[in-house]
């Protein structure tokens, strides 16, 4: 087994292939510049990318490339598969809540006090494509963060094109995407960080196709006049989201689905959450609440290592 | 006219009822001496050292069959019968108890 370890989209990033040729290994050695070309388009924290350039235009009808394209597609997509939990339009707020830099910044300089806002709902004509022309309207005022998903997307989209040599796994920055079982037979062993342990592992899953992804409030957060902010927004208020669940973990077709329903996990708190992941076939899904205690979805089982 | 009258007089010997209660006291005590002395004379014939009861019998000319059994070939029945046990209750599948592997890598909230 080939891998590759690199640093991109603000995050630790591996890449993998259950296969020792030279050719997987040119391959791999080119999966950084993949990302350093999706970072280009899809960052918010870029004023030369082009997700920054939509936000300027917003308003007016703006042709895209087909990575933002794409990466607008699975925006979408999250945000009808989480019933409009997880939404693309939540940039003002999430600056609001001082996340306005690089998180690295963010730690460096406190924030300062962002505005009052209304609570933002993600309606349908917020974000108009155009097939035919790949073009995008964005409403006026409406402003773009991809965030995790262009992150799972990334993943997915790294992971297709490895999938030719054998089977592979791209993590990026925890958004994890696997394909085929390895050829020992056996899935990949993905590890459940524990949170409140770092460098252990609560549970060891065995995927053969999969997304998997967590989401929590347990690194990203800051203070800002006293209160701790993180960058999970609840839509419904344009607020944090202030549940007991510290970090979800969510395994899912896809890994745009996985970490949507991460932060839909985090967003509705444990009780409801479980109900919302077992009320779904494709998805299970392990909590870490604030007390320490873990959850387990009912179909988690299917996925642990055995 | 003589008269005679005839008086009945009982029936009993003087002595008889002694001598009753004599003779079943002494059949009981020869009943008992003689099955003290059979008993003496079978463990005597068990005891170490003298001929086996198989061997007296041989000697007399006397040769024991088999005990009658109700299923014939019992022997073979019990033995065919083992494999039917194993299939109402089957060997549990032998697992491997090999550690777990490492992970290749861990999934967490994303971080630098």
């Amino acid at each position: 087994m080939r891998s590759l370890a690199f640093h991109a989209m603000g995050s630790q990033m591996l890449a993998a292939v259950d296969n020792d040729s030279a050719a997987a290994g040119e391959r791999l050695a080119r999966v950084p510049h993949w990302f350093q070309v999706w970072e280009g388009r899809l960052s918010r924290f870029r004023s030369d990318s082009e997700l920054s350039a939509l936000n300027r235009f917003s308003g007016e009808p703006v042709q895209v490339s087909q990575i933002l394209w794409d990466a607008l597609r699975a925006s979408l997509s999250a945000a009808r598969f989480s019933d409009g939990l997880v939404s693309p339009t939540l940039a003002p707020w999430i600056e609001a809540a001082g996340y306005d830099r690089t998180f690295e910044s963010v730690l460096e300089h406190a924030p300062a006090a962002g505005p009052a806002l209304a609570p933002p709902l993600f309606a349908s004509g917020d974000l108009l494509l155009e097939a035919s022309s790949r073009r995008v309207v964005l409403a006026a005022g409406r402003r773009l963060d991809l965030g995790g998903t262009a992150k799972g997307w990334a993943a997915e989209r790294a992971a297709s094109r490895l999938r030719a040599l054998g089977p592979c796994l791209v993590d990026a920055g925890g958004d994890i995407a696997v394909r085929g079982p390895r050829l020992d037979g056996h899935g990949w062993p993905v590890g459940i960080s524990d949170p409140f342990h770092p460098g252990e592992v609560l549970e060891l899953l065995g995927l053969t196709r999969s997304g998997v992804a967590t989401s929590g409030r347990d690194f990203h957060r800051w203070e800002r006049q006293g209160v701790w902010q993180h960058h999970i927004l609840d839509p419904r208020t344009g607020l944090p989201a202030a549940t007991d669940v510290l970090t979800a973990t969510v395994i899912a077709p896809s890994t745009v689905e996985a970490e949507a329903a991460a932060k839909v996990a985090v967003i509705l708190g444990s009780e409801r959450a479980l109900a919302w992941l077992d009320k779904r076939p494709s998805l299970a899904g392990l909590l870490v609440l604030d007390d320490g205690s873990v959850r387990r979805s009912r179909r988690l089982s299917r996925h642990v290592w055995r | 006219m003589a008269t005679s009258t005839t008086t009945r007089r009982p029936s009993r010997v003087p002595g008889a009822k002694i001598l009753i209660t004599a003779s079943a006291l002494a059949a009981t005590l020869a009943g008992w001496a003689a099955l003290t002395w059979k008993e003496a004379t079978l463990t005597a014939a068990a005891a170490p050292g003298l001929p086996s009861v198989e061997a007296q019998l041989a000697a007399a000319g006397i040769r024991l069959d088999p005990l009658p059994t109700l299923v014939p070939g019992a022997e073979t029945l019990l033995m065919e019968s083992e494999p039917i046990l194993r299939q109402s209750a089957p060997l549990p599948v032998l697992r491997s108890v090999s550690a777990p592997p490492a992970p290749v890598t861990v999934t967490q909230s994303s971080r630098p």
